[in-house]
């Protein structure tokens, strides 16, 4: 209970610091992601305990003191701006996707409490109690494992610090993936209608067991899938509103997707290119967008950017091993061997492991692809293209430099949802039933 | 909020493509699943990596596309409308005939015994229903796309439908001369909608009783023994790691760190006990990654090794015969190493020096 109280006051110190984040530098904070400051908060937690470890050891409480670095000066600003109020407002209107998680919480919490014991997590997520006793500084080989973005793993060595277990790590996981279906949830009642909003949150949540499982593991794909989809979201926010805000956070939360695992660079450099058209293309409604630009580059490299400044620093590649080389004199090389080629033979292999070999879902997203394309329905039909364009664009940029691999790929599950749920938007636009009954005593009406 | 739900005219040539690409996949699914109710189910799948399963969902998708199209006006009458009455009238015969067979084997192969029926005419009965409700949605595809002409059997289609079907779903054609436009799109977001919403609700009920049935994937037993704290940490590592356990009990009573190192590819890439060295607490596992890496550590003396592969004393050789592939290099230096070493706990060795 006490790793859970610790857990709770660190996401509550989160919560404060990205609230005053958000609103310091980004301002306005949409209504769907007023449940997502905290991980703008953990993000910048990360970013100073990254700092730290230059100078302090993990056996250092230093997590503590940033906690209170950054929460004293946002404390005031946090209650003047109703945080609270807000957060509660939020909570209140999306309380039955939180009921459906409660049920599933004692099934977490067991997962949650075991120690390390899936592979990656065991040989480099999480560090052994020699590294936390021991390790004064960062340790800045030319492994690969040394060098990769780790923003979770940091989070996750912030936390077993201060509680010496990793169960909170695990928990602090599902939170992250919590938050981007409740953050869901709210955005789609929103724009969409509540029917097709609770059907995606249930299908995703419960979608074969998955993410709910991988969410517990130690390994960071479905955190970086949940920072991913947040990002997504706002990114339609912005395509369907034209609020620049939303541009902001999408960028955000994609700098935490790319300091969480370099598959997110992909995602990341798609959603920069269509929305560099967009602003573009709208840049005169508008107002400053040098100072925008400006304040989400900075965002983006405070959240997540600054692990490839390091990699830059370190090793002369920001990416490495990938693409550029090294400035040692044998650079590590990793093989993607394991993972399926993009080609068209593999095709619809690829197609089974995104519906986790259901043979029902491929069905039902052919045909409700197909009832949106045709539907002169504006704003689903240009979310659903944008998907398909989004995932076109993804598999131009990675195929000659990784093939498919399930956990690489899980915001094109999140994604191929979205789609499936996308015609129940018609119950928020007509109500079919009056609409026949209506027809049905016209006819009467007419025979009489 | 709108009142009507729109349907596009779609253009002749994409509305033809689409019909033909529909034809094309309804004439393929037919064909495999009867070629393979006189062999066995999945025999193109094995032979010819062709799935069954993918043309029959894909002509229930496109089937259900072509459904809710609507069709250019030209082609309401004429050629094309004579052409699904042909198609119509054939697809009742040809489902007739099937239903005949079906109902004909599956009686027979009840009076006798089992495989009765494959022994005489080397015909699956089991897999021929499936052709069936193959030829069952051509035949409601094609109702349907030719209630939307002109051609007289749209009007016993409907009249058909209506002995059928409650008085609110009723299909109507335009030689009723009732101007009421179809409600067939409304009736495919109803139906799209209940088919959905009732797989979420039961795949999510289904899936959250999944999570608490123990011994599946989501809860082992040693797990829930250990949340529940049945067993402890010490208990947990000696049932899982048991060739590395006694190493790890030994780094935890060490009072100084202690720095090991391992030339053993089970214990640096490929083996699971290699994983135990998360748990250590006064020992660190010296992070060999590569050959280059490696050579930081030979020629030196009084270092402790992990090696869970034992000594193989056919394999000793001479530093300077290192050869072949990363596995095996690493192979045999673990092997060098080892042989000469003196053993501390089980995979736990000191090398003193040569």
């Amino acid at each position: 209970m006490s790793n859970l109280f610790i857990l709770f006051l660190f996401t509550v110190c989160c919560e404060i610091i990205g609230h005053r984040v958000a609103t310091l530098f980004i301002g306005k904070i949409p209504h769907f992601l007023r449940g997502t400051t905290w991980l703008l908060g953990l993000g910048i937690v990360v970013f100073f305990y990254f700092l730290s470890h230059f100078f302090f050891p993990y056996s250092f409480p230093t997590i503590f003191y940033i906690l209170l670095f950054l929460v004293i000066p946002s404390i005031r600003n946090y209650f003047k701006t109703k945080g609270p109020n807000t957060l509660v407002v939020f909570i209140k209107k999306n309380i039955l996707p939180l009921i459906v998680i409660l049920v599933m919480l004692p099934q977490v919490f067991v997962k949650a409490s075991q120690p390390p014991y899936v592979w990656d997590e065991m040989a480099y997520h999480y560090i052994s109690p020699y590294s936390l006793n021991f390790e004064k500084t960062w340790d800045m080989g030319s492994s690969l494992t040394q060098n990769l973005p780790r923003l979770l793993d940091t989070a996750y060595i912030s936390l077993f610090s201060l509680t010496k277990t990793y169960s909170v790590a695990r928990i602090l996981q599902f939170s992250i993936f919590a938050t981007f279906l409740i953050s869901a949830h709210s955005f789609l009642k929103q724009k969409f209608g509540a029917i097709l909003a609770i059907a995606y949150f249930l299908l995703t949540f419960f979608y074969g067991g998955n993410f709910i499982l991988w969410s517990t593991f130690g390994y960071v794909d479905v955190g970086t899938m949940a920072f991913v989809m947040i990002g997504f979201f706002s990114f339609l926010d912005y395509l369907f509103e034209r609020n620049m805000n939303s541009l902001q956070f999408s960028f955000a939360f994609l700098g935490m997707a790319v300091g969480v695992k370099y598959s997110a660079l992909t995602q990341f450099i798609v959603i920069l290119i269509i929305s560099s058209y967009l602003v573009f293309k709208n840049r005169r409604k508008h107002s400053k967008i040098l100072r925008n630009f400006l304040v989400t580059g900075g965002l983006f490299l405070i959240l997540g950017g600054y692990w490839y400044i390091k990699n830059l620093m370190t090793t002369g590649n920001p990416i490495y091993p990938f693409l550029f080389g090294c400035r040692f004199n044998v650079c590590e090389t990793l093989s993607l061997g394991y993972t399926l080629p993009f080609t068209i033979s593999n095709i619809l292999a690829i197609f089974s492991q995104i519906f986790n070999k259901s043979s029902f879902l491929p069905v039902m997203f052919i045909v409700s692809s197909a009832l949106i394309l045709i539907l002169a329905l504006r704003k689903i039909r240009l979310m659903v293209i944008i998907i398909f364009l989004f995932v076109a664009m993804e598999i131009i940029l990675v195929r000659d430099i990784s093939g498919f691999e399930a956990r690489y790929f899980f915001h094109w599950q999140a994604l191929a949802i979205l789609v499936i749920v996308a015609p129940l938007s018609i119950f928020a636009k007509v109500d079919i039933f009056r609409l026949i009954r209506n027809r049905n005593r016209k006819r009467v009406r007419d025979a009489v | 909020m709108q009142s009507k739900i729109k349907l596009k005219i779609v253009p002749i040539n994409l509305y033809l493509s689409i019909i033909f690409i529909y034809l094309a996949f309804i004439f393929l699914t037919l064909l495999l699943s009867f070629i393979e109710s006189f062999t066995y189910s999945g025999f193109f799948l094995k032979h010819f990596h062709i799935s069954l399963n993918f043309f029959a969902s894909a002509s229930l998708g496109i089937g259900l596309l072509v459904s809710i199209m609507r069709p250019p006006n030209q082609l309401r009458r004429g050629r094309w409308a004579d052409f699904l009455g042909s198609l119509l009238i054939f697809n009742l015969g040809f489902l007739l005939a099937l239903f005949s067979l079906i109902l004909a084997v599956n009686i027979l192969e009840s009076l006798n015994y089992e495989n009765f029926i494959f022994s005489k005419i080397h015909l699956n009965p089991k897999l021929i229903i499936k052709v069936g409700f193959i030829e069952l949605l051509s035949l409601c595809v094609n109702s349907v796309l030719i209630v939307r002409t002109e051609h007289p059997l749209s009007l016993k289609v409907v009249r058909f439908f209506k002995l059928l079907s409650p008085k609110r779903f009723i299909l109507k054609s335009k030689t009723d001369d009732i101007n009421v436009p179809s409600i067939i799109p409304g009736l495919t977001f109803i139906i799209y909608s209940i088919v959905l919403l009732a797989f979420t609700i039961t795949g999510s009920l289904s899936s959250a009783y999944k999570f608490y049935e123990k011994d599946k994937i989501f809860l082992k037993d040693n797990e829930l023994k250990y949340a529940l704290r049945d067993i402890n940490i010490y208990q947990w590592i000696e049932i899982f790691f048991p060739k590395t356990k006694d190493f790890v009990n030994w780094c935890d009573q060490q009072v100084s760190p202690v720095h090991l190192v391992s030339f053993d590819p089970q214990i640096l890439w490929l083996n699971y006990e290699g994983l135990s060295r998360v748990f250590l607490t006064n020992c660190t596992i010296e992070n060999i990654y590569s050959e280059n890496r490696s050579r930081d550590y030979i020629g030196r003396k009084n270092i402790f090794l992990v090696s869970i592969t034992p000594c193989e004393k056919g394999l000793v050789i001479g530093k300077d015969e290192l050869s072949g592939s990363t596995m095996e290099y690493f192979r045999k230096i673990n092997n060098y190493y080892i042989c000469r070493s003196a053993q501390i706990v089980q995979s736990l060795y000191f090398y003193e020096s040569e």
